[in-house]
């Protein structure tokens, strides 16, 4: 097939990505500039940075996003190398990836249902809980996104590791290597690069999501979706341009995060396959 | 030692969405009974008559559907393209298929709000269906290279010099050997597209009642049993597009067979 | 009968084919045989039609072949490896053609040939199993029968033996070719591999880089090559001034050609060495009363009175 009609059979997608997806970013900066005002271009983002409740939702939404896809992605590495020969069977696999077809939400209310000061666990210690789950401390949220995406993870990371070689494992071990250095020289170099890029995929689309924190978060602090809903909405708009300032800069830190980062895997997979 | 940590983990997994249909059908289960006193088709009851709720699952199946289609329409092409192709700048659209999931899609639908009324496709399905494009296509792209990536070409010349049409090779060879890629990028689509509540309550403006719109309010309802219902119907609405899906594409292959 | 008059083909300046002329008649084997790289395989592609050939035209029969697109073209392509259809069983990969290929059969007329045409290809049995539960050599009869199904006028085969093992290899390939006679097939048959070419072939091709070098009988090829790139392919003999000799028809001795013992190759109760020439490299194949070692050195020369057959 000739590269001509490569390009015939991207042509719908890669023009409907670039005007939906275009026009949505660069209506998101428009809207989040101040043109023809006393003050200047840039007063939206003046005030955003002036005010206490942005910075107190940038710091817990970065908290939670590292914390939610780094254990996720450790829980999720440990159960696919522990696993992997059991996963070859359809119906064990079914069951690890059975929480991606539960949405966010009803995950958030399981979580709820569990851990709530008088939950089912509650009921099974014999005692009632302290209000861990709906704090400021956003346990509660961080459990619900582990619990998503423990298995986004593993569907991730399987591919790599049915077709990783084990007998390089074996050779390592063999020439007498630790578990950590066997790891590092026979595991790494392969499931190293997907396992960087799913950490990326998460920590963004958690910086971004409303749906569990707008259910189990705080006012205060509240993550930066839920407060740029609330000034989407608040006051018959006044309030938009300064929502639309703060997702533009959460979009900006998203896009300089993931060219660092899919720019390193990329370098790091050319010198693997050298 | 593996077996018991593999049961664990089924427990995690699993049984957490069992223990809500068991809660959907008790009789206040409270704190500090671990195991449920009475039984009650209470709480599914009250879940059906509430009268928005038919609507809206109507309109989710609606709009899940059209995500599909659409995906599969758009996403086919480009995987094949994108699989088996090599041509200059395959690197520049990869990263423009994935840029709905390395920036925040609720950036996108905010910035396209005024644009969406002034086409005159907010607050209403049609823009609910585009802005649920989003989240959906990377994943679509993904799911079907892979596919395309495993469909060796070989396959369909083989079609062609037992003297099968271009159109029968798609229908006979192409499809059913893609046929678990469709059904996982399919499935997923349908999840993620039941699973917006944000972008459906900015673009629908509040007009468009999807499910999730419905489940929110009800989530700080007192009625624990309820929610509980309302969970168990998110979690059976993708087996039944699943089943369905199944059914449809068994029963096209059977049509099909030599 | 097949003909091919000037057949040419280029990649990017490359010429992979220089104009190709050929004839195989009705119910005739022709083997093509070369080293990877000889366009072999890229021929084979200008017939089946996956290929449009710069130049030339191709007759089957009467009519013009090269006009037809590949699907509408009565000829059909086996690949290296069977390709069955991992979603259908045997008998619906074999009845593929008959349902959805050139000859459409009705749905009982369908069963009957498939049958017949498993139970010929021994394979009746396995009739609903699915590919995956096949072995190597039983996967290809299947696409043996899938193709024969569909009554072409001619059948191309690409290397189809080459994904098995040696053992299974040696038997499949006498089984076909005793089929293919016995259905009066005529084919192309595309191998690297000499021995296989003389097996399988009424008449075998040798080609080297997009070159036409020898077409004959086996035996032709195997005893009268057409020049010395023939024989080096064929390793069987060596050119001495001029003449050709083949292995049996040398031996060593304290004067002659100066030679060196690659190794030795026992056959048949006998032992064989192979040895090259110092000057130019030539191989070929010699026995000797006495053991030699490889490494050693040693005279070759023609023996006295004897004569090529």
């Amino acid at each position: 097939m000739s590269s001509r009609s490569a390009w015939l059979l991207l042509a719908p997608l890669l023009l409907f990505m670039m005007l939906f997806v275009g026009q949505g970013m660069f209506r998101a900066v428009q809207e989040s500039l101040a043109f023809g005002g006393a003050e200047g271009m840039l007063v939206h983002y003046e005030t955003l940075f002036a005010s206490r409740s942005f910075w107190a939702a940038a710091g817990v939404s970065v908290y939670v996003a590292l914390v939610s896809s780094i254990v996720s992605l450790v829980i999720g590495l440990v159960i696919t190398r522990t696993f992997v020969r059991v996963f070859a069977v359809d119906t064990w696999k079914l069951a690890a990836w059975f929480p991606m077809l539960i949405p966010h939400f009803v995950a958030a209310y399981l979580v709820l249902l569990f851990f709530a000061p008088a939950g089912w666990a509650a009921s099974v210690l014999g005692t009632m809980l302290p209000p861990f789950v709906q704090s400021s401390a956003y346990t509660g949220v961080i459990l619900t996104y582990i619990w998503k995406e423990v298995p986004f993870v593993i569907l991730m990371l399987l591919p790599v590791y049915q077709e990783l070689d084990w007998r390089m494992a074996e050779v390592s071990r063999s020439l007498g290597a630790g578990r950590f250095q066997t790891f590092r020289h026979a595991e790494w170099p392969h499931a190293g690069p997907v396992a960087v890029e799913t950490a990326l995929i998460m920590f963004i689309f958690i910086l971004g999501a409303f749906e569990i924190p707008g259910l189990l978060g705080v006012t205060y602090p509240a993550m930066l979706p839920v407060l740029a809903f609330d000034w989407f909405y608040q006051s018959g708009w006044s309030e938009r341009p300064l929502a639309q300032a703060m997702m533009v800069l959460v979009t900006a830190v998203s896009l300089v995060l993931a060219a660092l980062v899919l720019s390193w895997v990329r370098r790091g997979r050319r010198r693997s396959y050298a | 030692m593996r077996k018991l940590l593999l049961l664990l983990l089924l427990a995690i997994f699993v049984f957490p969405v069992l223990f809500l249909f068991l809660k959907s059908i008790t009789f206040s289960w409270r704190y500090p009974d671990v195991l449920p006193t009475a039984f009650s088709m209470r709480a599914w009851e009250a879940l059906a008559s509430e009268p928005q709720l038919l609507p809206a699952v109507g309109m989710t199946l609606f709009i899940g559907a059209v995500v599909v289609v659409l995906n599969l329409l758009l996403g086919i092409p480009a995987a094949l393209a994108l699989s088996w192709v090599d041509f200059r700048g395959k690197v520049a659209v990869e990263t423009i298929f994935f840029l709905p999931i390395l920036v925040p899609v609720l950036a996108i639908a905010m910035g396209l709000h005024i644009t969406m009324i002034r086409l005159g496709i907010a607050d209403h399905p049609a823009g609910v269906i585009l802005i649920h494009l989003l989240p959906t296509l990377p994943y679509t792209i993904r799911v079907l290279r892979g596919g395309f990536d495993r469909l060796d070409p070989a396959w369909m010349q083989l079609g062609e010099t037992l003297g099968a049409g271009v159109f029968r090779r798609i229908a006979t060879i192409a499809v059913p050997i893609m046929a678990p890629s469709l059904r996982s990028a399919a499935v997923l689509t349908f999840v993620i597209s039941l699973s917006q509540y944000v972008l459906t309550a900015i673009i629908g403006g509040g007009r468009v009642t999807t499910l999730p719109l419905l489940y929110y309010p009800f989530f700080n309802s007192a009625d624990q049993a309820v929610i509980a219902a309302f969970s168990v119907l998110f979690a059976v609405l993708p087996l039944l597009f699943l089943f369905v899906w199944e059914t449809v594409s068994s029963a096209a292959g059977r049509l099909l067979r030599p | 009968m097949l003909t091919l008059e000037h057949i040419e083909k280029s990649f990017h300046q490359e010429t992979v084919l220089h104009p190709v002329t050929l004839t195989v008649t009705a119910g005739n084997i022709l083997s093509i045989v070369g080293p990877s790289g000889c366009g072999k395989t890229t021929l084979l592609r200008c017939v089946a039609g996956f290929l449009k050939p710069d130049g030339g035209e191709m007759y089957l029969g009467d009519s013009r072949l090269d006009t037809k697109k590949a699907a509408e073209r009565p000829v059909v392509l086996m690949f290296q490896d069977a390709l069955l259809f991992p979603h259908l069983t045997v008998s619906e990969n074999a009845a593929y053609g008959l349902r959805h290929g050139r000859r459409r059969l009705s749905r009982p007329e369908r069963k009957q040939e498939t049958e017949a045409m498993l139970s010929r290809v021994g394979l009746w049995e396995k009739r609903n199993h699915y590919p995956r539960e096949l072995s190597g050599g039983q996967q290809q009869r299947v696409s043996l029968a899938r193709a024969l199904l569909l009554q072409p006028d001619l059948l191309l085969l690409d290397e189809p033996f080459s994904s098995l093992d040696a053992h299974l290899r040696q038997e499949l390939r006498l089984w076909v070719r005793d089929f293919l006679k016995e259905e009066g097939v005529t084919a192309l048959f595309v191998t690297h591999d000499r021995e296989e070419a003389a097996i399988m072939g009424d008449r075998m091709l040798v080609m080297q880089r997009g070159h036409v070098l020898q077409e004959g009988t086996p035996e032709d090829v195997h005893k009268r090559p057409a020049g010395p790139d023939v024989a080096a392919f064929i390793g069987e003999g060596i050119y001495l001034d001029g003449t050709y000799y083949p292995g049996s028809s040398l031996e060593a001795a304290s004067e002659g050609a100066a030679a060196v013992v690659e190794h030795a190759v026992y056959a048949y109760g006998w032992t064989f060495y192979r040895i090259h020439l110092e000057a130019d490299g030539q191989q070929t194949v010699i026995r000797s009363e006495e053991s030699l070692t490889p490494g050693q050195k040693l005279a070759v020369r023609p023996k006295e009175g004897v004569s090529d057959d």
